[in-house]
């Protein structure tokens, strides 16, 4: 295959930049613990939610077959979009402040592409060693013991991967029966393929991509830059301190040997799981993990100087400026989200779990009957969303003199069913000031005073006068 | 100059999300039962009519970022041609 490189030039092989393999140090520190709180709090979210009850079923789960989505005491249909919109309008903005406000927090502590990494590096790291063993093992020849090694790991990454794609269905199927079907296995076929498709993707991209995720897939990590600004809290070297930097004896006087507090050790490189060195500046591959200033903490503990040289600061602390926290950015970002996530939290509150569609007969815009009134067919869809059956009341308005051809009585509707009403209407002739009037069908729960909603339609006949 | 992975990755990654995506929004419009069924596909379970839906969508978006990247290729060149002596228009 012969394609083109960005810069336009065509060519049959070897254009692709070979890929380094990272081999990260593992850290240990103040936020290397801050990140396995993280991880355990994020993922046992992840593997114990779905195996939660709630009323005899499954706290969250989305229904696909039924299509409902149960969250706690909420059943959302696919009529409610409107709230998953809104939803993910709120998510968007708060992540717009928090990244204003503290810069890359999401992807250094909470996304789940770090969040797995790390488990699959802690896999990595309990098999084949640190870092300098792992190198070693990957240069080495196939031994024994390579192979063991190689294996063990993959057979762990796979299980794990596994284990998370039985979760993600599980969100979607019942957990419990489920893992019920697994023995003997009575899985259906696009359960087992989901299942093997989210463990697939999962091992591939915390044991393989990594990084490369970070750094060519995820479209925050592009447009990030957007929301900084120079109060942003970032990860950043302290260059006026750190340089000249410079290899030395512990104890050299730095007055002396005009050196900083740099000792060139390049741990801060190694640990870094995205393979930049931070002492370049601020560069858009920090996913602001904070592994190096763990590790570098630790040198200047080693070499007697202050903590800090790599640090959480601001562009503008750096340049000796008045940090500012609350700013017009902030403001903005911030009443926004205020404002959406009230708005959200009312609409749910005043949701009417009620839902009447109306549609038209196609065959026919209206009929005359024998007794001289105009009569337009519809059907009905009532949907109660409620937990609890209701029945239901139906009234139309809208022209004088408009009723119904049969009278339907009372409609019960069980919770989560959808009943077809077929309705004829019709009105006097007289009555109709134009062709296609607007009417009103009423639907009234007459068990609870609120559930009631009101869907407009159309009534066709004669143009009169 | 770009990864191999890269290069792979901004054909399948951006399809899979607008699949995903697509997905959502259109099966709060539409069942995909009720399309499958329309569609003449019987014996089909919900799950599996979703899952067709967005396997349709993601290779539909896999075939439009591949076409993408296959008309990224610079066909045309003008031919460079220096002015000379001999205009015939002078004669
Ligand atoms: S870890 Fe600290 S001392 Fe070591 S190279 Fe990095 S910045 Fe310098
Ligand atoms: S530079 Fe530091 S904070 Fe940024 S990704 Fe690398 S180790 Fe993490």
């Amino acid at each position: 295959m012969s394609v083109v490189s960005p810069d336009g030039k065509q060519s049959k092989d070897s254009f692709y930049v070979k890929r380094a393999k990272i081999y990260a140090r593992a850290t240990s520190g103040r936020f290397a613990r801050l990140r396995v709180l993280a991880v355990l709090a994020l993922l046992g979210l992840y593997y114990i939610l779905p195996w939660i009850p709630w009323d005899n079923r499954q706290a969250i789960l989305f229904d696909l077959p039924a299509r409902k989505f149960y969250v706690f005491g909420w059943v959302f249909w696919p009529q409610d979009f409107f709230f998953l919109a809104l939803l993910l309008i709120i998510a968007a903005l708060s992540l717009f402040f928090f990244t204003a406000l503290a810069g890359r927090l999401w992807c250094g502590y909470a996304c789940p592409q770090t969040v797995w990494t790390e488990t699959f590096m802690w896999i990595e790291n309990w098999v084949e060693g640190e870092r300098n063993a792992r190198i070693k093992l990957d240069r080495g020849p196939w031994t024994g013991t390579k192979i063991r090694k190689k294996v063990t790991k993959h057979a762990l990454w796979f299980i794990f991967a596994l284990w998370t794609g039985f979760t993600f269905v599980g969100f979607f199927t019942p957990i419990t029966d489920l893992a019920a079907r697994l023995y003997p296995f009575d899985l259906g076929p696009w359960e087992t393929f989901w299942i093997f498709f989210y463990a697939f993707a999962t091992w591939g991209n915390a044991g393989f991509m990594r990084e490369q995720v970070c750094l060519y897939m995820c479209p925050y990590a592009r447009f990030q830059s957007a929301m900084f600004d120079k109060d942003t809290l970032i990860i950043s070297y302290d260059t006026e301190r750190g340089e000249p930097r410079g290899a030395r004896k512990r104890g050299t006087d730095l007055k002396t040997s005009g050196l900083g507090d740099c000792v060139d050790c390049t741990l801060c490189v190694q640990v870094c799981p995205t393979g930049i060195d931070i002492r370049n500046g601020l560069q858009y591959q920090c996913i602001g993990c904070a592994a190096c200033i763990d590790v570098c903490d630790e040198v200047m503990d080693k070499m007697n100087y202050p903590q800090g040289l790599i640090r959480y600061t601001t562009e503008h602390a750096l340049l000796h400026k008045q940090p500012h926290v609350v700013r017009p950015r902030m403001m903005v970002y911030g009443a926004l989200l205020l404002a959406l996530t009230i708005g959200l939290l009312y609409a749910i509150s005043i949701r009417i779990p009620l839902q009447l569609d109306v549609i038209r007969d196609r065959n026919a815009l209206y009929r005359m009957t024998d007794e001289g009134l105009v009569e337009n067919v519809y059907t009905l869809k009532l949907i109660n969303m409620d937990e609890s059956p209701h029945r239901y009341a139906l009234a139309v308005s809208g022209i004088p003199g408009l009723k119904l051809s049969e009278q339907v009585g009372e409609i019960s509707v069980d919770s989560g069913e959808v009943r077809v009403i077929p309705v004829r209407l019709s009105a006097d002739p007289q009555d109709l000031r134009t062709a296609s009037s607007e009417i009103h069908f009423d639907i009234q729960a007459s068990d609870a005073p609120t559930l009631k909603t009101t869907t407009t339609g159309r009534f066709l006949g004669p143009a009169s006068r | 100059m770009i990864s191999k992975v890269q290069h792979v990755a901004s054909v399948l990654w951006p399809s899979f999300v607008l699949a995903g995506i697509g997905t959502v929004v259109l099966s709060t419009i539409f069942d995909p039962l009720a399309v499958s069924h329309c569609l003449g596909v019987e014996g089909i379970s919900r799950t599996g009519s979703y899952s067709l839906g967005f396997f349709s969508l993601w290779s539909m978006n896999i075939a439009s970022s591949v076409l993408t990247l296959y008309f990224r290729q610079p066909v045309h060149t003008p031919a460079e041609c220096p002015v000379r002596d001999f205009d015939p228009d002078r004669g």
